[in-house]
């Protein structure tokens, strides 16, 4: 009997050290399922594995000891239950996001939905090497967008108006980065400084801090791995969804453009040019 | 400057860690009136950043926040 690992590998199934046996990757977005699914999952753990499931470190789960018999049995199992089975090899892979702005206080973006809509956009496409998309809601940075081929991060670039201020103070304590100094009667804001994480904003009590944009950080070419290499963030920030999605596509056009067969991102950036790079985006606008 | 304001409960949370330092405060709001006057002593740091945020998310108003010196802040609220 021959063995198209091939085909197995591009649904998810990954060829275990046990000859025979492979650790079935399931299709989850964010680190987020339905707990009805999540219990047929582990059902079928126990009827097909070893009644475990391995958590994987990209918000991943994985049902292994899966054996070459059961492939067919299990994927027709989970389908009946809407779970698809993952992906492998060199394309868009698991898209990660942190719970975001509907769920942390810190958030500025609706990380899950972004999440959702780059998943649907895009996961399975082929492309030079394996890719990975990460959403996280603020410069906290929980879903590590510097580690990511590409990271979305949410961004509020926050402005001062003094009516009302009482000067409490309040901004220049919440604020990090050190970007904001209160005095007797100023509020003094040192742009430079800003990560912009909104927080400002966030805390006024009265309001004062304002967001001038809100939108997204656009971080490129990060991996860990062998090499680890972390993410250059893009200069600016991005205000609306679509054109957040026009950068996206226009990025990955360039990887496929310019990146050699089995070619991190990262290392096409650093061989090609970040400059280039921006150069496409620029001409978007 | 909290004789500004006609406080109607004091509590300190400069002892406490998070999240009792929040959840001392909504306990404290919980038991007021509308409109009544609350008035918390933090800590500069962790509190500092996260408490009078905590409050806004909640709806009621921070009136005033006055540095007493040895990083502790008194944060006067009023109930919304
Ligand atoms: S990245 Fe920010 S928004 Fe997302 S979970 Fe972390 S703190 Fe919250
Ligand atoms: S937190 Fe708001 S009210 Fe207080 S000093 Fe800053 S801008 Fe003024
Ligand atoms: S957005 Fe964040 S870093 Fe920028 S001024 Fe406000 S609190 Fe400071």
């Amino acid at each position: 009997m021959t063995i198209d690992y091939k085909a197995l590998k591009e649904g998810g199934f990954m060829r275990q050290k046990d000859a025979g046996y492979f650790s079935l990757r399931l299709h989850l977005v964010g680190g987020q399922i339905d707990a009805d699914k999540m219990i047929r999952i582990a059902e079928l753990s126990k009827k097909y594995g070893k009644g475990y499931l391995h958590l994987t470190t990209r918000q991943g789960v994985e049902i292994p000891y899966v054996h070459l018999d059961k492939v067919t049995a299990i994927k027709a199992e989970l389908a009946e239950a809407g779970v698809e089975t993952g992906v492998c090899g060199p394309r868009v892979r698991t898209v990660i996001a942190c719970q975001g702005e509907e769920v942390c206080p810190r958030g500025m973006i609706d990380c899950q939905d972004i999440g959702q809509k780059i998943d649907k956009k895009y996961y399975g496409q082929k492309l030079p090497h394996k890719f990975k998309f990460a959403v996280t809601g603020c410069p906290a940075g929980c879903a590590k967008p510097e580690e990511n081929d590409i990271g979305v991060q949410g961004a509020i670039h926050p402005k001062y108006d003094s009516d009302g201020c009482s000067m409490c103070g309040l901004c220049q304590e919440v604020c990090y980065s050190g970007a904001i100094e209160v005095t007797e009667d100023t509020v003094e804001f040192d742009d430079t400084k800003c990560n912009l994480c909104g927080e400002c904003v966030k805390s006024c009590p009265m309001d004062c801090w304002r967001p001038e944009v809100l939108g997204y950080i656009l971080f490129v070419g990060g991996k860990m791995g062998k090499k680890p290499r972390l993410a250059d963030a893009l200069p600016f920030i991005i205000d609306s969804e679509d054109e957040l999605f026009s950068i996206i596509d226009v990025t990955l056009e360039f990887f496929n453009k310019h990146g050699k067969p089995r070619e991190r991102f990262g290392t096409t950036l650093d061989r090609v040019g970040l400059k280039k790079l921006m150069a496409d985006i620029e001409k978007l606008a | 400057m909290s004789e500004e304001f006609a406080i109607d409960k004091k509590i300190d949370i400069t002892k406490d860690v998070c999240p009792f330092t929040f959840v001392k405060v909504k306990i404290a709001l919980d038991g007021m009136e509308n409109g009544q006057f609350l008035e918390v002593d933090l800590n500069k740091g962790e509190a500092m950043k996260n408490v009078p945020r905590s409050i806004k998310d909640e709806g009621h108003k921070i009136l005033k926040i006055n540095d007493k010196g040895d990083g502790v802040f008194s944060v006067i609220v009023k109930k919304k």
